[in-house]
């Protein structure tokens, strides 16, 4: 695995939600407020993230790597997946198949 | 209505709380000034209305367009600190709903108080060990009460850095 990968995956793999979500949800090029409405979408209602925790992690994901700024809407940024994020965001999902392969092999 | 407060900025929970309180029972915080300890009400309806204290001296315009966007108003802004406030029908909104975020504002906080603190302490240890030099012979009332005044200072900030500290270790765990 790329070295670089390999320290990022150290530290957000397991991912938390909000992280999780905000990957997931700039597969397509999006403003933070766009993300928040998108993760509601996605998680049906469940998961209204805070503006607050979004330009937080925001600004973590984009020092990271992790997301790139593709665009500018008078003072929005436009926020994507990079390369990157999109392994890493493969990397967890694959780690989440384990977990559920493992369980069902146990009878759950 | 005024009113005077008195927060810190690792009880910010009780700050918010007491303003919900207030717009509940029909008292909606309409401006506030010197640190947001002197806050001015108006009488209005009751209303359900969520508020966040966040501290962050260096917003970036695009942090502000999400918070904005997301339908937040800024109350009040001092020194650093800004008290945002949303109102709601049935969900109270958060501004912030995950650990890490609110750890990285304490984080904040506590960099800049350790600056503070690491700038004035040589200040303060240098004028206190000029006192002791110059006075030593002397049973000085105004070297002991600055002595005090320098020590209670030092406490302070001693005390504040370290319930910053247990309160992001608390977080993590």
């Amino acid at each position: 695995m790329d070295p670089y990968l390999n320290k990022l995956s150290i530290r957000y793999i397991p991912m938390t939600e909000t992280a999780f979500y905000i990957l997931l949800a700039l597969k397509s090029p999006l403003h933070g407020y766009g993300i928040i409405l998108e993760v509601e979408a996605l998680t049906e209602g469940r998961l209204r993230l805070g503006a607050g925790t979004i330009y937080g992690t925001l600004s973590k994901m984009e020092k990271d790597g992790l997301i790139n700024v593709v665009g500018q809407e008078e003072r929005r940024k436009i926020y994507r997946q990079s390369i990157l994020g999109d392994e890493l965001l493969k990397l967890e999902l694959e780690r989440l198949r384990t977990l559920i392969t493992d369980s069902e092999r146990s009878g759950y | 209505m005024r009113e005077f407060y008195f927060w810190l900025g690792w009880n910010c929970e009780k700050f918010e709380q007491h303003l919900e309180e207030m717009a509940q029972n029909g008292w909606r915080l309409k401006s506030a000034s010197f640190g947001i300890t002197i806050l001015e009400y108006e009488r209005r309806e009751p209303s359900k209305v969520s508020y966040c204290l966040d501290y962050n001296p260096k917003y970036t315009e695009d942090s502000l367009s999400i918070i904005r966007d997301d339908q937040w108003y800024a109350v009040s802004k001092s020194v650093g600190w800004w008290l945002w406030e949303k109102e709601y029908e049935t969900e109270k909104p958060k501004l912030f709903t995950d650990k890490s975020s609110l750890i990285e504002r304490d984080k904040r906080l506590l960099f800049i108080l350790l600056l503070l603190f690491c700038t004035q302490l040589p200040l303060l240890i240098t004028t206190l060990s000029n006192n002791y030099k110059y006075n030593f012979h002397r049973f000085d009332f105004s070297m002991i009460s600055l002595s005090i005044i320098y020590s209670i200072f030092i406490l302070f900030y001693i005390y504040a850095l370290t319930k910053l500290y247990l309160r992001i270790r608390k977080y993590n765990r």
